[in-house]
């Protein structure tokens, strides 16, 4: 169990409620989705890194690099929202 | 060279579309998401961007063992980060509401200002003793009203008033407390004598002004003249 892995994973899941908490009171609902499953996959990552079951065999190793992955598709995928909400708001086209 | 597209392009690839992706919003002036808010988001996800980056280039290169740390480190900034970015876009949104609030208070403000200059009635404001603090165009015309730089009141011409035209009526006042009450009333005659004996009578509308525990701290009264009187002398 590496110690920097758990550090990661035990500061994230500190911030996670402070984080939702956050998130929630901002007014762009179409983001909200996928910065929730971005978040969730960074959360899901960071845990397969730091449990030792979950850390040790190849087939988790490559699944963890999916997860985050993911986490990062779906962050751009919610950075996208904000912009075309950010451009609707303006009312400027894409 | 053992790189693969799972694990080392695949990540990579996602955090740098998320980098562009928030370098592509546009910050607007007065908008939520603010310079702060994109700067810490591009970098929360930077910091993942440049650790697949070097986890790429770990496959070409011997990576001296201090990058390794200083990456590592870089890493447990994601959340943090992505925290920081989250609460300026939510501080900035408030900002925004209330700026909103205040530019809508503030039109309001302008247009009861406008309202009240350019009514046709007299409109005065009292304080809690019956001294006239405000008066637009059309008061200051009826009652002779001028500015006194020595005072937060306006000067009056040394006019009585006297609420009620009927006898037996109110005594005469310099001033208008009578009409300082905890209620409001309407169609109000107020009969206003200048010391050459001339008279208007008004018409008056009160409507108290009260302080957030209820104590009345004066009134605002709108008039217009009924007809002008003169004394049996003019």
């Amino acid at each position: 169990m590496n110690a920097v892995d758990v550090f990661r994973f035990a500061l994230a899941l500190v911030l996670t409620p402070i984080v939702f908490g956050i998130a929630r009171r901002i007014r762009i609902p179409d983001a909200r989705i996928p910065f929730v499953v971005g978040y969730v996959a960074i959360i899901v990552g960071f845990a397969m890194a730091a449990i030792q079951p979950l850390s040790g065999s190849l087939v988790l190793r490559s699944a963890r690099h999916l997860v985050f992955s993911l986490a990062g598709f779906a962050l751009a995928w919610a950075a996208w929202q904000v912009r075309t909400y950010v451009l609707a708001s303006t009312g400027e086209r894409r | 060279m053992n790189w693969s597209i799972t694990e080392d392009i695949l990540p990579w690839l996602a955090f740098t579309t998320a980098v562009v992706m928030i370098l592509l919003v546009p910050v607007r002036p007065r908008g939520a998401f603010s310079m702060g808010a994109k700067w810490f988001f591009v970098a929360a996800l930077a910091c993942y961007m440049v650790g697949t980056a070097w986890s790429i280039l770990g496959h070409f290169i011997v990576r001296p063992i201090f990058l390794n740390s200083i990456i590592d480190v870089m890493e447990d900034l994601l959340v943090p980060f992505m925290l920081f970015g989250i609460y300026s876009l939510y501080a900035r949104q408030q900002l925004n509401d209330a700026l909103a609030a205040g530019d809508a208070v503030t039109r309001t403000a302008d247009m009861m200002a406008s309202i009240v200059a350019t009514a046709p009635a007299g409109i005065v404001v009292l304080d809690d003793v019956g001294r006239i603090t405000f008066a637009n165009d059309a008061a200051r015309g009826l009652l002779d009203l001028n500015d006194d730089p020595d005072l937060v009141t306006l000067k009056a011409p040394g006019w009585t008033v006297r609420v009620g035209d009927k006898r037996p009526a109110g005594e005469p006042r310099a001033d208008f407390a009578d009409l300082v009450s905890d209620e409001p009333a309407s169609d109000v005659m107020v009969v206003v004598e200048w010391p050459t004996g001339w008279r208007r009578r008004l018409s008056v509308n009160v409507e108290p002004m009260k302080s957030a525990d209820g104590r009345v701290t004066g009134a605002i009264v709108a008039f217009i003249e009924r007809e002008p009187w003169r004394t049996a002398a003019h």
